[in-house]
Parts: structure tokens; sequence; C-alpha cells
């Protein structure tokens, strides 16, 4: 992985250890999630990254220590009976609403780390006008095991939308090119990163309008000792990067990361 | 073999504990012992230490391995009378076993008031008398298997450590937040006293109504009139120049809340919950936080007057540690926790 170390240096972003022998708090992560939560991204990560400095720059400084959990079941299991302080990354969910997911039970959610758009991918040659939900009537349509977002899931329910879940968003963009489904749904980061790993970016186009926004969270169990006050000390050091301009640096730059690679798997 | 306990010292410029250990104890490798004896100013970290912190130093020169065992006074006729107020109904401690048995299996009379009535943390009818009982007596039945312990009910938490360091015949007291034995170091109320390791962290928040047309943090409440009660939140500082109303009770706070007769209402997140919830006012009452009064940490105070104070604290923290090691304190946390938020 040696071509990752030279767009980690040349992005100059300042690396977090993966544990810490001081360690304060730890923290569950659910991997393969690149470019927000993988152990072969760079820095381990967007979404890691933020909560590294996020939990470093709150009005109580802690350190995290790391562990992973690849497999999505599992990590939600794990997050629930507390086994780390917080877990991450998860989608938000609406706890407000008058019939709230039992995760809003389960869990405290951090504020957003990262709001991403849920993008649909259809064969270039395809002419769907899409504006809203709807429009994806009488369609077939692939997402990633477990991955929403709310209108979909919906859709799904109604029965309007054949949905059909794949492990893996490579998948995904596979059932595609071979004319099994009409659209991939999935976050724009992780869609146009498979196209160039895939090479289906001249097969494969993401339309303009997105399908949703989703805010990805750090979360905790209800049933951990210090739920609340770690979910506030994210919460805390989130406000504190925002105002200080470190979380749009850190952002700008994973983005060059980000591009960087799809540059060198280009290549 | 003399020792030298109690004693007090004061950090200056540029020492490490190792160093203080060296120099105070003989015995630089016993920095640890200092650390346990001092949470509040060390907490986890060595290296958090301050030029001018006052750090209570272990008993000098080095205990030998039977001090780690508590020398507590065996139950016996001379013990004071307790009125044992067992907060596990279903199990109740083992009857004080008369004084010619002491010989033969000589069990440590360990007398623990609880302060309130403060689910999930302690209450009567809680399951094992709640959270932090269940977890002192196992912490301390991870080192051993010696105490009979009675447990009374006092007060709210507060008044309970007032209480508590006036009668020597109690040991042991819980639970204690740490902003309190900050706020009023200078009148302190928790000076002398050892402290455990965190038990429990938690916030302290202000209330307000969630229709407020712009929504304050806690520090635009400087001038206002708030209300709070004699829950986990007493002797926490206020913002200063508020007019504070202690009630009886947080539901009377928040009806006074919600009828706009105060501008909100300081709790810890845990009783305004409950407190909330019984009240049918959740949606219309939210808490701040953003901006928390306090996030601080419950504790179990240990005299250290009390025979074999030091012994009792190390091993207490050390049945801690272990707890923590192998998992079991998360168990016993997540029981009493689903148990409230499932009741809310």
């Amino acid at each position: 992985m040696n071509w990752l170390c030279i767009c980690l240096i040349s992005a100059g972003i300042a690396f977090v250890p993966s544990a810490s022998a001081r360690a304060d708090v730890t923290v569950l992560v659910r991997g393969e999630q690149a470019p927000f939560a993988s152990q072969d991204w760079p820095g381990q990560g967007l979404a890691v990254q933020l909560l590294h400095a996020a939990l470093e720059a709150g009005p109580l400084p802690v350190k995290a220590s790391l562990t992973w959990e690849n497999d999505g079941d599992k990590f939600l299991s794990r997050a629930e009976a507390g086994e780390a302080d917080l877990a991450l990354l998860v989608p938000g969910v609406d706890c407000a609403s008058p019939k709230p997911s039992t995760a809003c039970t389960q869990f405290h959610y951090s504020d957003p780390l990262l709001h991403v758009v849920t993008l649909l991918f259809v064969p270039t040659e395809m002419q769907f006008d899409y504006s809203a939900p709807a429009d994806l009537s009488g369609k077939s349509l692939c997402r990633t095991v477990g991955d929403g977002p709310p209108p979909l899931d919906a859709l799904a329910k109604s029965g309007k939308v054949l949905v059909v879940e794949h492990a893996q968003v490579a998948g995904c963009f596979d059932m595609l090119e071979a004319g099994k489904v009409d659209v991939v749904a999935v976050d724009e980061f992780t869609g146009v990163a498979s196209l160039f790993a895939q090479a289906l970016t001249e097969s494969v186009t993401p339309l303009s309008q997105p399908l949703a926004t989703v805010s990805l969270h750090a979360i905790a169990s209800k049933t951990h000792w210090r739920a609340t006050a770690h979910i506030y000390r994210v919460n805390a050091g989130l406000a504190e990067l925002h105002q200080s301009g470190a979380y749009a640096e850190l952002l700008n730059q994973h983005l060059s990361v980000y591009w960087a690679e799809l540059r060198a798997r280009l290549r | 073999m003399a020792e030298t306990c109690d004693e007090m010292y004061r950090v200056l410029p540029n020492e490490s504990l190792s160093l203080i250990a060296q120099k105070r104890l003989g015995d630089g490798g016993r920095w640890p012992e200092i650390q346990a004896l001092n949470p509040l100013q060390l907490g986890d970290d060595p290296d958090r230490l301050l030029a001018g912190n006052r750090l209570l130093l272990p008993c000098r020169p080095e205990v030998d391995h039977s001090e780690l065992r508590p020398r507590l006074r065996p139950v016996s006729a001379a013990r004071p009378a307790t009125v044992a107020t067992s907060p596990d109904i279903k199990n109740p401690p083992p009857k004080s076993a008369p004084a010619h048995t002491v010989k033969e299996n000589p069990k440590i009379a360990l007398r623990i008031v609880t302060g309130g009535t403060v689910p999930p943390f302690s209450a009567p009818g809680l399951p094992s008398g709640g959270l932090l009982p269940q977890v002192i007596k196992s912490a301390l039945s991870q080192e051993s298997d010696a105490h009979d312990i009675s447990w009374e009910l006092r007060g709210d938490p507060l008044s309970t450590l007032s209480t508590f360091r006036s009668d020597k015949g109690i040991e042991m007291a819980l639970p204690v937040t740490a902003a309190a034995c900050e706020a009023t170091i200078e009148e302190g109320p928790c000076d002398g006293l050892l402290m455990s390791d965190p038990l429990f962290e938690l916030l302290l928040l202000v209330y307000v109504d969630a229709d407020h047309p712009v929504m304050p943090s806690s520090a635009d409440l400087n001038d206002a009139q708030l209300c709070t009660s004699g829950e986990l939140s007493k002797g926490i500082p206020f913002p200063t120049s508020a007019l504070v109303e202690q009630a009886g009770s947080l539901e009377t706070c928040f009806d006074s809340l919600n009828a706009g007769l105060v501008d909100g209402v300081i709790a810890d997140e845990f009783s305004a919950e409950r407190a909330l919830a019984g009240a049918g006012l959740r949606h219309k009452i939210v808490g701040l936080r953003d901006t928390p009064l306090s996030v601080t940490t419950l504790h179990a105070a240990i005299r250290t007057d009390a025979p074999g104070a030091h012994a009792l604290h190390l091993q207490l923290n050390a049945g801690l540690a272990r707890l923590k090691r192998d998992g079991a304190f998360q168990q016993i946390v997540a029981r009493h926790l689903a148990a409230h938020w499932a009741a809310l």
C-alpha cells in the first residue's frame, strides 16, 4: 500500500495512531466504509479522523483507541452491548417521529459528523428523468445491505420499487452492468470510487438529483455508564472544530486524498 | 512497624508522581498508590499533575501484603447499633455473627450510607438497592468475601456527606458527585475523604421550555430564576447571579417551569428524565445538552479516619478495575440502565 502513504504525505494530514497507550475512550468502528471508515484508507477514513479530532478538541479532551468490526450485524449487537464507549459510523434516524426506530431506544446519537448525499447511478445510455422518489416506481434498484435511506425504505415497503440488496457496492454495479437492476443507490463518495475501481466511468452515470441526504453519526449504547458524557464530548468537540475551521480543513485534506486515490486507480 | 499516614503534600513545579513517591515514600514505584488516592486531582492520568495540587499520600513506610486486607473492626457487640435498611430486599445481608465466632471466621463490619432516592443509582425498591450498591458489593467481593455490609438510607446525597462526616461509625457513603466536592472545596465537604474511582459519569443540565422562542444556553441564565431539588445536582455551582429556588422535588420544579414561574430547572439527566416522564412533559421541556452545567462523576467516599480506610480504598478500586476489565461492570450497569430506560 505504498501509494496510499504517498497520497497521505502529499495531503499533509497528521494521522492519529490507531491505538494509544493512554486511551481514555474505546471506539468500535464499522470498517469497509471507505472513504469514511476503513483500515485500508489513509488515516483510517475521514469519519475516524473527525472523531479523533473532536474528542481531543472538546472541553474534556480524551484519546480514543479503535476496535474494528466489518460485519454490520455484529457491529450493531456489539455496540448495543456496550463493548466500547462509542461506536462509529451509523446513518441518522428520526427519533422525534411518532414511530421512531428501535435504534432510538438503544442508542444515544451524536450530532452529525458528516452529511452525504445518496445518488442514483444508472447506465449512461439510459434515459431516466428523475426528480422525486416516486419516479422510481416500477424500477428495480440495488443498494448495499442495511443502507437506507428512509425515502427508499418507504418505497421498498410499499412494494412500488423492487429493492435488491448486495453485501458490497461493487456487486450492485455488476448487477447494473448485467441489466439485472435499473438503478444503484449509494452515497456519492462510495459510488464514484466504485465506478473508478470497476472501470465503469464511461458506462455508468450518477443522476444530478440526489435521492436523499444522509447524516452519519457516532453512537453510544444507552446502557453504558459514560454514554451521555461521551456523546457530549463528541458534540462539543465537533462544535469547536466547526468554529475553528479545523473541520473544513480536515474535510478538504481528505477530499484531496480521495481524488488522489481515484486518479491513482485510473493510472 | 511505625507508619505515617494521611500526610498531605503540595506539588512543586516540575515534580512527577514517581519523584514525589521517591521523596516522600522512599520508593518511586509507589506512584500508582498516590494516583489511586487522589482521583479528583489526577483521574486516570498521572500526567495531569499540577504545581500547587495538594495530594494525599499513602502510609509510609510501605505496608506489607497483609495490610492490603482492611483492618476494619470485626463484627462484635461493641459495634454501634445500626438501623440497617438493606437495599437488597430479596437478599438481605447475613446477620451479624456473634462475638465468640469472630476468631474462627472474622467478618468485617462495613456500614455504608446511601443518600436519597436517586434511581437508577440507589433507591429503596430497586434490584440490589440500585446500580451503585450492586457495583460496590461486587467490587468488594472481587478481592475478599470478608465483609458484612449494612446499608442505611439518609436524606439527599449532599446532606448524607455531612452526616457521614460526623458519624464515625460509618465507613463509606455514596453517591458523592465530584462536582459537589469541587464546588465547595473551601468548605471541604469532601476534604480528607478517599474517593473511589468513578462509578458513573453523567451530565448536570439546565432544563428549559422547548417552545421558548430562542433556545438559551446555560451561560444565558445568569440572571434567570431557576429551580432545583435535593437530587444529585445539589451542591454544584449555579450561575452566579441566578436566583435558585430549592424545591421539595423535581416534579415541583418542572410544574413551575411549565407554568412559566421559573426560567429553568437544574437537574441531573437521569432524575430529570424520570420526573419529566412521570409528568408527561418530555416533549415540552428539554435539557440544554450542548451546554451542561457540569460533566461529573459519581463516587463512593471512604472516611480517612476509619480503621483500615486506605486498605479498603485500594481494595475497592482494585475490585472495580477487575470488574471493568472482565466486563462484569458493564453487565451490572446495563441491567440497571435497561430497566431505567424501559420504565420511561
